[in-house]
């Protein structure tokens, strides 16, 4: 029996995967496109071209662009803290501690925990008078620290920043983990024979090396921190005031309002935002990984 | 075929799980969508009754409420998936928000309609359409204050607004909080501005200002003493009137302080003497709950009315005689009755006994010395969307005339997605 | 190792742990304390256990009918999901050629594209499928299929290609082949998947928030939101119902971790 060399794998089996996922996936997407340029609102039964009036209108809200540079600052923010405690945790645990997995089990814990629950969790702990965190400042004597997380203007930011930060660093972590202990032991050993410090091992050897690892971080916390919605929901709503807009809240505003279309375009924006800032992140990640 | 097989399979599944007393198709369950702030408990034994007398359950669904309540209710509405009856906000405005001329079931010359007060009746008609039932009370937003702690303070409710801030100014020395303002929660804090309205703003822009607004042939941020009443409120935060860290001021903390006796006053709706009655007994609200309106400079000022809530059937439903029957039990004199002992307020029923708190008494006496006007936001058609936003953003920064300009735009931006006349 | 670093170590691995752990602790006490005392966030042991807050958050209608309804929405998208995106994966890997890169970087694309929701809503809307449970499934899948198609892609390489052989030159099937050879054997990357699902399923806001207007196919994200808008003065209620929906998240991550993070690894250092 002639047979191909790859052998004729029925294509029939790429069909229920590709016309789900086309159909419930990318055919909205493209019509998203469309839509974010129709007047398309609950209160209208037909949908009208209206070309860019809605992007018009998004950029002379206030609200949208708070709401585009708090997506931003939260996306970089997070990704930073997260993966900066996500490696140190992974160095720690890479020194064959004892109680190793342990370790592991608990930093890893928040990621399995819902958003929404997490969110609330911390709407308790950021309590002003009672929560854990202002609790233990004052027990420690940095009173004069304890601040109202969520509810001060200028804290409240960085206060959903750092919950994000809690909650995802146990992953970022078992990804280094993985990266750091396919560093053959032998780079490391030969290494110290030189005489290396730490922490120019760290810079020559390690940190090059992991840099799939870095790469996969990187560019997942961005693109997942900037479709961040139910925690910031939870936490503050948006608020207060402006000081806590995300694209993704801003997009559920326009839908309660009936806006569609404007809904839409800001969605589109926030494509836009994800696909700008990661595939230049993601290329210069690749290159250097190629590089190294 | 999937799909269709699918849903047999659910039908064969929840018919053979037995759902209790579904045994003969003809049994009627009327869905009846609230928002689930609501009180219940008259609805609950309303209910009961009239499953004793037509055999009809009543299932009562709880959507969160606010803008999440009206969008929720107009999805199902685009998708056909009508609730049997449900409840919504006040007034006219609620007939073109759902389309009413082609959803909703029309009452107009119906009998039932003789049992609503005459300026209930003409408060629900438009364009000689009744599409809702008012169902509930008129009470009135304001200042609502602490009798025990005016007492304290030797005050009595304030004859103008300068009398007000004195007040205020005592409270605060004594070591009261003033007035509490529910930041956080958001929504409580429009309420001063809101009764400050019918003081200020209406006697400057008259009734004609008023069908300007609506018809967007004027706009809020040219009207001085809007920006006016804004500044003032601003201005109490200023002068430290409000609690310390009031932006993370909670309405549950609100209602907490106050029954305790640790508050003046605030600022807030009728549904605040249910609750208050609820957490702290019938006496506290016949002892201690006093209201007054918003003083305006000159005088004591003119009480903001909030019309009755509303219930609306779909025309297009599954059960639209069940449903009115239903309306038309719920109205019967019994059950209205009930309604008012569980929530008392202002009746808009011809023949309801109410029992009014001293608080309400006190609404009444304004209404009927002509010093009552019905809430601004039940005069409009658009809506002052995002407005607790806004004024959280003013007591952030003292920018009054952003605050303005973004109520003003966001009003008209409604108006227009809402394709009202003139915007 | 120096000594000294070992003890710093150890002292920051447990500070670490502490700041991970004692928010749980403090929410599993409070879930067992009245309105009163949960409300004062504290670490210290109830004073009388109210243990008839789960009950009571177990009484309500909504709670019951959340979870029902998300543990049957989360079986059928993993079912479909599993299925789905192995065969795909299986020919992807299999198969190299155009028409398998381009459905490849296609379903990449899911990765990274945020979901265009309100555009989902009408096209749902005009399938007839708004509302629906089969609607939330199907799109539960879609959004799920671009991860789990990458995940077993990456693990089908270590599936030898020679049973394949083996199989063909006996006369099987590729359907045969699939079914009943290679499935058994994708068994480890298929539980981890199934994991993943089951918590994107579970802890999904957009979907029944979106798409689901009836409130009596929410699922238990949705009825936990509205449950809270509503009991918010009542911690212990509300952490109560925090703990049961964790509870089945803890459950499988203490006895699956090893699915989970051995995954997400495998897939990252494959990449």
């Amino acid at each position: 029996m002639t047979r191909n060399k790859r052998g004729n794998y029925p294509y029939a089996f790429l069909i229920p995967a590709l016309a789900i996922f086309g159909i419930l996936f990318l055919a909205p997407t493209l019509t998203g496109f469309y839509y974010s340029l129709t007047d398309w609102n609950i209160n209208k039964k037909g949908i009208n071209f209206i070309g860019l009036q809605n992007f018009r209108e998004l950029f002379a809200d206030h609200k949208l662009i708070a709401a585009f540079w708090h997506t931003i600052v939260y996306s970089i923010s997070v990704t930073v803290l997260r993966n900066l405690a996500g490696l140190a945790l992974a160095l720690m645990l890479n020194e064959s501690l004892k109680l190793k997995n342990l370790f592991r089990t608990v930093f890893f814990l928040p990621y399995v925990i819902s958003p929404i629950v997490i969110g609330y969790l911390f709407t308790a702990i950021y309590n002003p008078g009672h929560g854990l965190i202002n609790v233990a400042l004052r027990a420690i004597g940095l009173g004069a620290l304890a601040g109202d997380w969520l509810n001060d203007p200028a804290l409240a930011l960085a206060s959903t920043i750092m919950v994000d930060v809690w909650r995802t660093s146990g992953f970022a972590m078992v990804i280094y983990l993985a990266g750091l202990q396919a560093i053959p032991v032998e780079l490391y050993e030969s290494a110290s024979i030189d005489g290396s410090r730490y922490w120019t091992t760290f810079g020559r050897i390690v940190f090059p090396l992991i840099a799939p690892s870095l790469t996969i971080n990187l560019v997942l916390s961005l693109i997942g921190t900037m479709k961040v919605f139910v925690m910031i929901l939870v936490l503050t709503n948006g608020g207060p005031g402006y000081t806590t807009e995300v694209l993704n809240t801003y997009i559920m505003s326009a839908f309660s309002l009936g806006l569609y279309g404007q809904g839409t375009a800001a969605n589109i924006l926030l494509i836009a935002v994800i696909m700008l800032i990661c595939f230049p992140v993601l290329t210069f990640l690749q290159k250097r990984e190629v590089a190294l | 075929m999937l799909k269709k097989s699918r849903t047999f399979l659910g039908l064969v599944l929840a018919i053979a799980l037995g759902l209790p007393g579904s045994v003969a198709a003809e049994k009627v369950t009327l869905t009846f969508v609230i928002p689930n702030t609501t009180n219940t408990t008259a609805y609950e034994q309303i209910f009961a009754a009239y499953k004793a007398k037509t055999g009809a359950e009543v299932e009562i669904q709880a959507l969160p409420p606010g803008e999440d309540y009206g969008r929720l209710l107009l999805t199902r509405f685009n998708t056909g998936d009508y609730p049997d009856l449900f409840e919504m906000d006040p007034g006219t405005k609620q007939y073109t928000k759902f389309r009413g001329d082609e959803t909703l079931f029309d009452w107009a010359k119906d009998p039932i309609l003789s049992r609503l007060t005459a300026s209930t009746r003409e408060f629900q008609t438009l364009g000689g359409h009744v599409y809702g039932i008012a169902w509930g009370s008129t009470g009135a937003y304001g200042v609502y204050y602490n009798k025990a702690v005016f007492k304290a303070l030797g005050k009595a409710p304030p004859a103008n607004y300068a009398e007000f801030l004195d007040i205020a100014k005592a409270a605060k020395a004594a070591g009261y909080i003033p007035i509490y303002e529910a930041a956080k929660t958001g929504w409580p804090l429009q309420v001063f501005s809101l009764i400050g309205w019918p003081s200020y703003v209406d006697p400057a822009i008259g009734d004609t200002g008023v069908q300007k607004l609506e018809r967007n042939q004027l706009r809020l941020n040219q009207i001085p003493e809007l920006k006016n009443l804004l500044a003032r409120q601003y201005d109490l935060s200023k002068k430290g009137f409000y609690q310390d860290s009031f932006l993370a001021g909670t309405y549950e903390e609100q209602q907490e302080l106050f029954g305790q006796g640790r508050v003046a006053m605030v600022a807030q709706i009728p549904v605040f003497i249910s609750a208050m009655e609820q957490k702290f007994g019938k006496q506290f609200v016949t002892d201690n709950l006093g209201w007054f309106p918003l003083p305006s400079d000159k005088g004591k000022g003119v009480a903001t009315l909030s019309p009755a809530s509303q219930i609306l059937v779909p025309r297009l439903g599954k059960n639209v005689k069940a449903a009115t029957d239903l309306v038309r039990f719920m109205t019967e004199k019994a059950n209205v009755d009930i309604l008012y002992k569980t929530i008392p307020g202002i009746p808009v029923y011809n023949d309801a006994a109410v029992a009014l708190y001293p608080a309400q008494e006190d609404v009444l006496a304004c209404v009927k010395e002509g010093r009552a006007k019905i809430n601004m936001q039940n005069r409009l058609s658009s809506s002052l969307t995002d407005y607790p936003k806004i004024l959280q953003a003013l007591l952030m920064d003292g920018d009054v005339d952003k605050a303005l300009a973004t109520l003003d735009e966001n009003y008209r931006k409604t108006g227009k997605a809402r394709v009202l006349p003139g915007f | 190792m120096k000594t000294w670093t070992k003890i710093l170590l150890y002292t920051l691995c447990t500070a670490f742990a502490l700041i991970v752990v004692l928010p749980f602790l403090m929410m599993i006490l409070g879930s067992v304390k009245n309105a009163r005392e949960s409300a004062l966030f504290g670490l210290d042991l109830p004073t009388e256990y109210a243990w008839d807050n789960y009950g009571k958050v177990l009484s309500k209608a909504s709670v019951i009918r959340g979870f029902l309804n998300t543990i049957f929405i989360s079986l059928a998208t993993v079912i479909l999901t599993d299925i789905a995106a192995a065969m795909a994966a299986f020919v992807i890997q299999r198969r190299p050629g155009r028409a398998s890169r381009v459905s490849y970087y296609l379903l990449l694309v899911g990765l990274v594209m945020p979901v265009s929701i309100i555009p989902t809503i009408k096209l749902m809307m005009s399938l007839g499928i708004h509302n629906s449970y089969s609607g939330l499934i199907l799109y539960f899948t879609a959004v799920n299929l671009s991860f789990a198609v990458f995940l077993i892609a990456g693990f089908m390489g270590s599936v030898p290609k020679e049973l394949d052989e083996a199989a063909i030159v006996e006369g099987s099937s590729y359907t045969r082949l699939f079914f009943k050879i290679i499935l058994p054997l994708l068994k480890t990357v298929i539980v981890t998947n199934t994991i993943i699902t089951v918590l994107a399923v579970w802890d999904d806001f957009f979907g029944p928030f979106y798409l689901v207007s009836n409130s009596k196919k929410w699922t238990i994200v949705m009825s936990m939101y509205t449950f809270v808008s509503q009991y918010q003065t009542n911690w212990g209620l509300v952490f109560a119902f925090m703990m049961l929906m964790i509870l089945p998240m803890l459950l499988m991550y203490f006895f699956l971790q090893r699915f989970i993070i051995e995954g997400i690894t495998a897939g990252s250092v494959k990449g």
